[in-house]
């Protein structure tokens, strides 16, 4: 990706501090945050070091307030969250300087063009005026904008919108970029284009996305984090997390006619038609014993009882829906995502469980 | 000065700026040409009508000296006298537009400077001796002693302030036919329109931003607290006062043009109370209006640019600003007398709030802020609280801006 200047540019040469510590990490200790009776953030800490950070959780999990915190447009109750061994809170400008933050809700003024609130934003970040037009052209052209350049932000479609979101957050080349939901709304063509150019982007800056859509940090994320309840439950590289559900992932194949009484009684992460009538069943159990019970609890024979379970390689989804069973209990409305439905190729449509029905993410891991 | 120069472009390209610059031009022609179709002279109307009184009155025009006044007053009370009438209104139509009408702009003040000073009934015309008029402005000066001695009983401090002030005021007066004092009153009431339109153009500068969420990533750029916070309220200012500006220009251009640039040279005495403690002319009054009015108004955008930047929805931001432009004209309704004068002069947009709480009137009476020995005149306090409040407001806008944290 072309850079307008140098990072330590941003860095007034003459404040001591960041430039002397160069180490690019952000270390976030023991912050917490409540509102009235929820704590929505309880003693996190960990430190962001250069790459892709994924921040899974469920809805409510905690964490755009701790992204807000990061950002420093909310306070913490307590702990602190420093820069390179500084506070954030003494480096003011400086940190901004450094920082690009993509919300949850991009808000933006309604009279704004992509171009006028480009180099809004760009004036507001410091750019000079000389490399704007440059710096704004490239993200336009790399975020596949350059056709509504003139186009009132307002009236484009969501994920236009989702993307200019994005252009903004990238226009002073950050060292640390915080990206709440940056993939919501973006088709899922424009959900690999932007994972391969935040992929790129983060070779030698922290990233912090925080995501319910697994799949968008499962191939590009260095590190993972996990929040519950307003508390970090994991920590570690994609392979280090789906360990802990090692040997809890399960597959086979069953009639049809049974699915109701496995997704009644079983936790199914993914279902998928084969041509002959039958379903392929993937779904978590505590033990060989509990994912194996219903299979023993038929007749024995093939066409009634399908294949035998047999253990699958666990996925970084189904370390997630382990984590937050609602997931997958509670997605009837289609408002959640589902865990993943497939369609197979032979059987020409999909296949929806009735416990993840109408989502359109995460496909593709049967 | 780049994010200043954006953020003026972003408001000015705002469609709802725009529509409210419109109508604030709109509103300023209108409200120019609406006095003259007031005048009613002779069976004119209108322009024509304007016109036919300069004529009448043109022989009086010029200083009004004593011996004019007596002249005057002579030939009033001789034209009475012929028809045997003990009021104008007993005098045939003709009579009275040729004989009286003439008579009756340089004799303006002469009725309420010669009222009895304990009561302050004026005698009638008719019932003056033309001789007394000799000493009409050590009159004017007994008169407003008197008026104080009734207005500001237990303050002899306001009473002294006032013959000082009107000690200043030129004498004699200057009376030149034409002027309508509706033209003032509707400079004031474009004055107050427009601080209601400032109030919709500035409410949503800080407020907006936090509803849509675009505040949270603004927040998070290089020059996305102070700097932006000072680009937002100056560009706001900026256009607000701009606008205000060539709106009142315009206003005075346009009225002054139609009733005739001559006519503006006449003393605020002769348009209003003969002792009216301000030494001015109409035009420096209507220079003088709109000067208080701009700062009143940039103090009322101040403490809308504070409020904006306190609430966090812009409808509530909006309904605080619009009442704030209109508490004055409450203030002055309900509240009482001394508490009234005292806070009448601290809200900000009290030099613009409507015709009988804004400047002008409070121009034309004798009220002052009374702290023991000393006395300051209303109009004078309330320019000065306004000079002081609108850096003030702005400042703390922008401080609460820049302070703002989500809890």
């Amino acid at each position: 990706m072309p850079c307008i200047r140098s990072r330590s540019s941003y860095v007034d040469e003459h404040e001591p501090g960041m430039e002397e510590n160069k180490k690019m990490e952000l270390q976030i200790d023991h912050i917490s945050k409540s509102f009235k009776d929820k704590r929505a953030v309880d003693d996190v800490s960990m430190t962001l070091t250069p790459g892709v950070w994924g921040l899974l959780g469920a809805n409510g999990a905690g964490k755009t307030t701790l992204m807000r915190m990061i950002a420093g447009i909310m306070e913490p109750e307590s702990g602190q969250i420093r820069y390179d061994g500084l506070p954030i809170g003494t480096l003011k400008g400086r940190y901004r300087e450094i920082f690009g933050y993509l919300p949850q809700e991009f808000g933006f003024y309604p009279e704004f063009t992509v171009k006028d609130y480009l180099e809004y934003a760009a004036a507001l970040k410091g750019l000079p005026a000389r490399d704007t037009k440059r710096r704004i052209r490239e993200l336009l052209e790399m975020l596949s904008l350059s056709d509504v350049y003139r186009k009132r932000i307002v009236r484009l479609s969501g994920g236009m919108k989702r993307r200019v979101g994005i252009a903004q957050a990238l226009l002073n080349e950050p060292e640390l970029l915080i990206m709440d939901e940056p993939t919501s709304g973006l088709d899922p063509g424009e959900r690999v284009r932007f994972r391969n150019l935040l992929s790129e982007f983060a070779k030698d800056r922290v990233v912090l996305i925080s995501t319910h859509i697994v799949s968008d940090v499962e191939y590009i994320a260095t590190r993972n984090a996990v929040m519950k309840d307003g508390r970090l439950i994991a920590e570690g590289t994609t392979e280090e997390l789906v360990k802990l559900v090692d040997g809890k992932v399960w597959q086979c194949v069953i009639p049809a006619e049974r699915l109701p009484e496995y997704e009644r009684r079983l936790r199914v992460v993914n279902l998928r038609n084969e041509a002959d009538g039958r379903v392929s069943v993937r779904y978590l159990a505590e033990s060989a014993k509990a994912a194996r019970k219903l299979y023993m609890e038929s007749d024995g024979a093939e066409e009634n009882a399908g294949a035998a379970p047999v253990p699958a390689s666990p996925r970084l989804e189904d370390l997630y829906l382990w984590l937050f069973p609602q997931d997958t209990a509670h997605d009837a409305a289609g408002t959640l995502r589902r865990p993943g439905t497939d369609r197979h190729p032979a059987a020409g449509h999909d296949r929806v469980s009735g416990s993840a029905r109408g989502a359109e993410n995460g496909g593709g891991n049967a | 000065m780049r994010v200043f120069y954006l953020e003026l472009k972003r408001i000015l390209k705002t469609r709802l700026t725009w529509i409210l610059l419109l109508a604030s031009l709109a509103m300023t022609l209108l409200m120019a040409w609406l006095p003259t179709t007031f005048v009613e002279v002779d069976g004119l109307k209108g322009l024509a009508a304007v016109r036919r009184l300069k004529d009448l009155q043109a022989d009086t025009a010029g200083e009004v000296t004593p011996g004019k006044l007596e002249e005057a007053l002579a030939a009033y009370q001789q034209c009475l006298k012929e028809y045997g009438a003990e009021t104008v209104g007993g005098l045939p139509d003709d009579v009275r537009t040729r004989r009286i009408l003439p008579l009756t702009g340089v004799l303006h003040g002469v009725n309420e400077v010669y009222a009895d000073p304990d009561t302050g009934i004026g005698r009638g015309l008719p019932n003056i001796d033309p001789a007394e008029l000799d000493g009409y402005y050590d009159a004017c000066r007994a008169r407003l002693a008197a008026l104080m001695r009734m207005e500001q009983k237990d303050h002899p401090a306001a009473q002294a302030e006032a013959a000082r002030l009107y000690e200043k005021v030129e004498t004699p007066y200057h009376f030149y036919p034409g002027f309508n004092s509706d033209a003032m009153d509707y400079q004031v009431l474009l004055g107050f329109v427009l601080t209601l339109f400032a109030a919709v153009i500035a409410a949503p500068v800080f407020s907006s931003d936090y509803q849509t969420g675009a505040d949270d990533i603004q927040r998070c750029m290089r020059h996305g607290r102070f700097t932006l916070g000072a680009a937002k309220a100056g560009a706001v200012l900026l256009v607000c006062g701009a606008a205000f500006s060539v709106c009142m220009a315009l206003y005075i251009v346009i009225s002054d043009s139609l009733f005739g640039w001559e006519t503006v040279k006449t003393s605020v005495q002769m348009l209003y109370s003969a002792t009216m403690l301000a030494d001015m002319t109409v035009f420096e009054l209507q220079c003088f209006m709109a000067g208080t009015g701009l700062l009143s108004l940039l103090a009322s955008v101040g403490l809308t640019v504070f409020l904006s930047a306190r609430i966090r929805t812009t409808v509530a931001a909006l309904a605080a600003a619009l009442f704030s432009c209109v508490l004055p004209v409450f203030v002055y309704f309900t509240a009482p007398e001394r508490a009234g004068l005292w806070l009448r002069s601290l809200i900000p947009s009290s030099g613009v709030a409507g015709i009988q709480a804004g400047m002008l009137y409070t121009m034309l009476d004798y009220d002052f802020l009374n702290v023991g020995a000393f006395a300051l005149w209303l109009p004078k306090a309330m320019a000065a609280a306004t000079a002081l409040e609108l850096p003030l407001f702005a400042a703390a806008g922008v401080w609460s801006y820049v302070r703002h944290r989500l809890r």
